[in-house]
């Protein structure tokens, strides 16, 4: 009886590790992260530096593959392999947030740490039940890990890493915890997904990126060695289960194709291409079902799968009905971006323009995220009103939307504090369109006027503030709340559009 | 033995101010029941409440408006007595909270007597609180005037100045109790906590009681104006007003009297010839400094009050005719009287007019719960008089059926468009659906669905589907 457990811990063993692969522990790295991040709500704040780690898999000399997340805010980077005592500083080459990947590159002693490591090489998607192994560095200890499961669903989630974008993933019971982000998934000894995220109100319910993410990313980035991004289509659809709905549009009550659009952003890249109640039937050949999916390699997903594929520039054909024609309309894709940005934000300065203690700057999810875990219900109510519909406000003119954040007192601004997280509307009667158009403005009144006014919406309540005591109070603000700089632009077409005059910055930049 | 004959006239009139007091008061026990929500065609758990009422004439009793809110049965008793009479709801303002009663039994008066109303009510005044509990005892605390404060009361649209009083009081079962200066009436209660008793004031109880008796109802005046304080240095520099002058700014509106004659602004400094302070406050030799719109209730509209303004540095002149409001009047209403929502089930969808109670649903946080574009609805237009009947249309939930396939996910969403005309009210959007045609085209502004209905495969259902789930009336519209 002994004898047989004995055989069988031996046999479990042996099997093991005859399926994991020596090539992949030497493949798979760790990496060490201290980074720190500008604050949303008092932006000439740096957070305190933290320090993370995660792993990563090299796919070829200058190709260290990991998650966004583990590099993300970087200010020192680097990589240690496995058994070996020396840390080799890294860099960032590629990052993508939207997808969580990012192509690392060691920096110093570069040949060295090339020659001693084995590449991995990439496999092919696993199905669903078969087994998978993640190789990386988690929490519990310092020597690599493997563990083993089975992968469970492959369905499009949200990536929690800028919490908004969605992109296939895989479920797998094989365990992921802190540390293991980034590193590979292997099947077979190939590299066949990265491991980036986990639910904290389940057991052992890991998820990984498949190769038709990662091989997307890797395929931007070679495409013209820079990475261009995904496209976002900026459409509400509806699934048309309805007969009704059906046959209004054209369409005979049995056909099972068919997503109709209810709405288009305002900068969507489709929007000269797809209108309003157009039924989008099929594209680039590949038939949209009317529960809103598509067949693929991965089973029945979402229809947006059939474009998470294409490129910037890519020419998509869409078969339309349109005003119950049937219609072929060839759609360039475009980059786009929502206006008020609606993913978090890294490595990034978030703009900000402080006059007489009245901090103004840009609308944000990472502002409103400043609310804290709930902000969803507890950030201020016009402002989440915005978040959510202004991409969507046909009659909007605004390109963005300035709030007041805070104040910081001083003498100057003592019968104006109760309007902070208030939307800046008009300055001295003018409407502003965006952020540097407030800079413009308040530049251009503080000059000419005895007093500046700025007008918010929801509020009869205004700010009047004597120019003539503006200097002053600058001086004061500065000193007194240590901050070097009172403003930050954000550099973009509203800056030339605006007439807005740069000495503002230059000024400023020479006071850093 | 003087101190003997003392105490002994002082019992004698303790007693008789009791048997006076007792003989005004009545217990009136309301049985109420809403109509839910979300089922609008059903009601919700019976709700049984115990107040007290004031007799105020030979056949009206006064009693909080909120005691027969959605009522089914109202019952009066006297003297302690368990015996109960028939009563009937005569009179509602739900704003000034107050309503009378009618006794169908004209003998149920016979030994009662109507209350005399007290002339006024100052700080510091001794005043009894009282009641009629569960064992048919008469209880009467004696309180202190503390304060008058104005404010809304339970979400009232207007400014009332209510009075607060210390009290012990001996017992707390009742709705409310009654106030009384000596003899007289002074007060109904409307909330008591830590030894504080909160009521309406006399002024509100007194203006409502002559305002019913006369016949031709016409209520209070609403104050629904807006302003700044003039505390700010550099908006009176920048509104070349001198530093010397009290007052406060007009800052505009719209379908207000007030709209039609000032100027967003402008600079109020006396009404009825009472000086504005910098704050918005008149000193009132009764009732101390007080925000001066408090003073708007005790007005009729249609009544009219004079202000004093400084118009870019020059001195003007304005009366001002008052006006009223009512839950009818506003976008999205705050029903408190009759609850019962209107709706209209269609297609398994159910529509309804957007109000206050709806919001309210949410819970205590509703203004964080609800869904922020209705809640911004609700404050955009809070107080603001809508010149028509329009009101919030809104896709309430889904009965799930083959007929709403695709749009069962669709809930609490303004209706935008029905079938190419802009949706006025619910009744309207009954109207447009019923017109002969081969579609329904409804368009939601928020979620941006697009509902359709084949009309003929409508109908075919319709029937189904208040079967199934049990929809034993498809529509309620209020007259």
């Amino acid at each position: 009886m002994k004898y047989l457990i004995l055989i069988s811990v031996i046999l479990t063993f042996n099997f093991s590790a005859f399926s994991f692969d020596e090539n992949i522990a030497k493949a798979t790295v760790k990496i060490f992260n201290k980074s720190q991040s500008n604050s949303a709500y008092s932006p000439w704040d740096y957070s305190n530096v933290s320090g993370g780690t995660g792993s990563g898999v090299v796919l070829g000399e200058g190709r260290i593959l990991t998650n966004a997340h583990v590099v993300s805010n970087s200010k020192y980077l680097y990589i240690k392999r496995n058994e070996d005592p020396y840390e080799y500083p890294a860099k960032i080459v590629h990052i993508a947030h939207e997808c969580d990947l990012a192509v690392l590159d060691v920096t110093d002693n570069r040949e060295e740490f090339y020659k001693k490591i084995a590449f991995a090489e990439l496999g092919v998607s696993p199905q669903l039940r078969e087994k998978v192994n993640t190789v990386g560095y988690p929490k519990g200890g310092s020597k690599i890990s493997v563990t083993e499961g089975v992968v469970s669903r492959i369905e499009y989630h949200i990536y929690v890493h800028d919490g908004a974008s969605k992109h296939l993933a895989i479920q797998t019971d094989a365990a992921i915890n802190n540390g293991n982000s980034g590193g590979p998934v292997v099947k077979g000894g190939k590299v066949v997904g990265i491991a980036y995220q986990s639910r904290t109100d389940g057991q052992n319910i890991g998820y990984f990126i498949p190769l038709f993410v990662v091989e997307r990313f890797l395929k931007d980035i070679d495409m013209d060695g820079k990475y261009d991004g995904y496209i976002d289509n900026g459409l509400i659809v509806s699934d048309m289960k309805n007969t009704g709905l059906k046959k209004y549009s054209g369409l005979s009550e049995d056909s099972g194709v068919g997503i109709i659009v209810t709405a288009i952003k305002r900068n969507s890249p489709l929007k000269n291409f797809i209108k309003k109640d157009d039924v989008i039937l099929e594209i680039d050949g590949v038939s949209i079902a009317d529960d809103a999916t598509v067949t693929s390699e991965f089973g029945r997903v979402e229809w947006i799968h059939v474009l998470e594929n294409k490129f910037i520039n890519d020419k998509v054909k869409f078969k339309i009905m349109r005003d119950r024609k049937m219609k072929i309309v060839e759609a360039k894709m475009l980059p786009s971006e929502n206006m008020i940005s609606n993913v978090n934000q890294y490595e990034f300065d978030y703009p900000y323009f402080i006059k007489a203690g009245y901090v103004f700057t840009v609308l944000s999810r990472d502002y409103l995220e400043s609310w804290g875990k709930n902000w969803y219900y507890d950030a201020e109510l016009y402002q989440m009103f915005h978040y959510s519909f202004f991409e969507y406000m046909e009659k909007e003119k605004r390109d963005e939307i300035v709030v007041l954040s805070k104040i910081l007192p001083a003498d100057i601004n003592k019968y104006g504090r109760e309007l902070s997280n208030k939307i800046v509307k008009k300055v001295n009667g003018k409407e502003i369109k965006d952020f540097n158009d407030l800079i413009y403005k308040i530049g251009k009144y503080e000059s000419k006027e005895e007093f500046l006014t700025i007008e918010f919406e929801n509020t009869s309540e205004m700010l009047i503030i004597p120019t003539n005591k503006i200097k002053e109070s600058d001086d004061f603000i500065r000193k007194t709340y240590n901050i070097r700089n009172l403003l930050r632009v954000k550099l973009g077409s509203g800056l030339r559009n605006s007439g807005f005059d740069n000495s503002i910055i230059k000024f400023e930049k020479q006071k850093a | 033995m003087k101190l003997f004959i003392t105490v002994f006239l002082f019992s004698i009139m303790v007693f008789n101010i009791y048997a006076d007091i007792s003989k005004s008061i009545v217990s009136v026990y309301v049985t109420s029941q809403k109509y839910l929500l979300y089922t609008p065609w059903q009601k919700s758990g019976i709700v049984y409440k115990k107040g007290n009422g004031a007799v105020i004439s030979d056949n009206s009793i006064l009693v909080p408006s909120f005691l027969v809110a959605d009522s089914t049965v109202v019952e009066v008793s006297k003297n302690g007595s368990g015996k109960r009479w028939k009563a009937s709801v005569f009179h509602v303002d739900t704003d000034a909270g107050l309503a009378i009663i009618n006794i169908d039994n004209k003998d149920f008066f016979s030994d009662l007597l109507p209350v005399d109303i007290s002339q006024n009510l100052n700080l510091q005044d001794n005043v009894s609180i009282c009641q009629w509990n569960d064992n048919g005892q008469f209880l009467n605390d004696s309180g202190n005037i503390l304060s008058f404060k104005a404010g809304k009361i339970d979400s009232s649209y207007n400014y009332y100045l209510y009075t607060i009083a210390s009290v012990n009081l001996s017992e707390k079962k009742s709705s409310n109790e009654l106030v009384f200066l000596g003899e007289k009436l002074c007060g109904i209660s409307f909330y008591y906590n830590d030894n504080k008793i909160q009521f309406r004031p006399l002024e509100t109880i007194k203006h409502y009681i002559d305002d019913v008796l006369n016949g031709d109802y016409k209520g209070f005046a609403v104050n629904h104006i807006s302003y700044r304080n003039s505390n700010n240095e550099y908006l009176r520099e920048y509104l070349k007003v001198d530093e010397n002058n009290q007052g406060i700014f007009y800052s505009g509106g719209k379908n207000s009297p007030y709209s039609d004659v000032l100027k967003k602004n402008d600079f109020i400094y006396e009404i009825n010839n009472m000086q504005i302070d910098n704050n918005g406050n008149i000193n009132d030799s009764v009732k101390g400094i007080q925000p001066f719109y408090y003073l708007i209730t005790r007005f009729f509209p249609g009544d009219k009050v004079n202000l004093k303004i400084l118009r870019n540095g020059k001195k003007m002149n304005f009366n001002i005719t008052l006006d009223s409001l009512s839950e009818k009047d506003f976008l999205i209403p705050d029903e408190k009287y009759n609850t019962r929502s209107n709706y209209f089930v269609y297609g398994g969808i159910m529509f309804s007019e957007l109000s206050k109670n709806m919001l309210e649903a949410y819970g205590k946080d509703w203004e964080k719960k609800a869904p922020k574009e209705l809640v911004i609805l609700y404050k955009k237009n809070y107080m603001k008089k809508t010149l028509s009947d329009d009101k919030i249309v809104l896709v309430n939930k889904v009965f799930p059926d083959d007929i709403n396939k695709s749009y069962q996910n669709y809930y609490s969403d303004k209706i935008k468009i029905a079938n190419g005309e802009e949706v006025k009210n619910l009744k309207h959007l009954k109207e447009i659906l019923q017109k002969d045609g081969e579609f329904d085209v409804i368009e939601l502004d928020y979620s941006k669905g697009k509902i359709v209905f084949d009309k003929k495969q409508l109908k075919e259902r319709h029937i189904e589907i208040l079967k199934n789930y049990n929809i034993t009336e498809s529509e309620y519209i209020a007259p």
